[in-house]
């Protein structure tokens, strides 16, 4: 066995151990079998709540119904990432694919989870600044203005720019508070 | 230096020829033993709805024939009629395909049997827990709860939509499959 031939058998090997340990990248069938799973957990949930109606128990409804909406939202989160899974290797892009499998997992870790009621609990201030974000048609006020901090820009001198007109438009305004600001709010007090 | 790359290449080698058949056959009992977990808890499912069906007949009697809750009731006990079929059918199928895992000719072909057991399985235990909530719904009738009626009929609603994704993608699953071994 000459030199080269063990250099051989060493990449073989290096393949072999690496493939061992990573079978290939995003795996459309293992993902589906993860979504049948993520359905499954989520029938059981539903069935948890009916188990919980027919005691009559009303703490135990709350609770059963707040652990099916934990096991939905991860099904939801499993198929949107499945869905980015199978566009991601139809665009060849391999990280995406496997970042997006990533996520298949972690929706059903999420869903397991929920069903043992092991629910991430959203901080009130969290949950206000949720309801408060302007989403372009959300549950917010169509006439809210838009937030530039929120826009994407294609460059950050652009976002620059656009986050500085808008402020010298909000000081300008109405409803401003900057000196040059026509409006009622935060002025100092005239002497009469 | 290149002396220490045949060496590192030789150890690298033997790494690899000596640990890739061990994390196989470890992956291969994994999944053998997951199966086993789902196939189980299946059975159980199936037990229970075997028993509900029976105390659903009870609760059947109990109701009168002009309820106005009549034609709820026909179609629980039909959703209850298609899913104690397609439980019974998949728990089948899920110890059909376990069965196989072991005589596979590799590991591959192992696993794929595993995961189309699991899968199966899984739809077994959906079929067999909407037979429970049908029945649920009965006896909820059957016993004046109707407080408990809509919850219910709500949450069963949900569970059949969610038990038609466990077949689509069992059967998505079964495809991919044989598409992988018919090339």
């Amino acid at each position: 066995m000459n030199g080269n031939s063990i250099l051989k058998a060493g990449v073989l090997g290096m393949a072999s151990l690496l493939f061992a340990v990573h079978a290939s990248g995003a795996d459309k069938i293992a993902a589906s079998a993860i979504l049948a799973e993520l359905s499954t957990i989520s029938v059981e949930a539903q069935a948890n709540v009916v188990d919980a109606a027919a005691t009559g128990n009303l703490e135990a409804m709350a609770e059963a119904n707040r652990r099916a909406d934990a096991v939905d939202a991860a099904v939801a989160a499993g198929q949107a990432a499945s869905t980015a899974m199978d566009r991601a290797i139809e665009a060849n892009d391999q990280d995406a694919a496997d970042a997006a499998e990533d996520g298949v997992k972690d929706a059903l870790q999420m869903a397991k989870d929920g069903l043992n009621g092991i629910v991430p609990k959203v901080s009130a201030t969290k949950a206000w600044k949720a309801s408060k974000k302007n989403t372009g048609g959300g549950p917010a006020d169509p006439y809210d203005a838009p937030n530039m901090y929120d826009i994407p820009s294609k460059t950050k001198v652009q976002q620059g720019v656009a986050q500085k007109s808008w402020g010298t438009l909000w000081s300008s305004g109405a409803i401003g508070s900057g000196l040059e600001s026509g409006g009622f709010a935060d002025r100092e007090a005239t002497p009469e | 230096m290149s002396r220490h790359s045949f060496i590192a290449g030789l150890i690298v080698a033997l790494l690899g020829i000596g640990v890739a058949p061990n994390v196989a056959k470890a992956q291969q009992e994994n999944s053998s033993s997951e199966v086993q977990v789902a196939i189980s808890a299946a059975e159980k499912a199936v037990q229970k709805a075997r028993a509900d069906i029976e105390k659903g007949k009870e609760m059947l009697a109990l109701i009168p024939e002009d309820s106005p809750l009549m034609p709820d009731i026909a179609e629980m006990v039909e959703a209850a009629a298609e899913n104690w079929k397609v439980a019974v059918d998949s728990l089948k199928g899920a110890k059909e395909s376990a069965g196989k895992i072991e005589s596979a000719g590799n590991p591959s072909l192992a696993g794929d049997y595993a995961l189309l057991a699991k899968v199966n399985a899984g739809v077994a235990l959906s079929g067999a827990k909407i037979v429970g909530m049908a029945v649920a719904y009965v006896e909820a009738v059957a016993t004046n709860k109707t407080e408990s009626l809509d919850i219910i009929r709500t949450a069963l609603r949900d569970a059949v939509a969610a038990s038609s994704q466990v077949q689509f993608n069992y059967d998505r699953v079964k495809k991919l499959i044989t598409e992988k071994y018919s090339k």
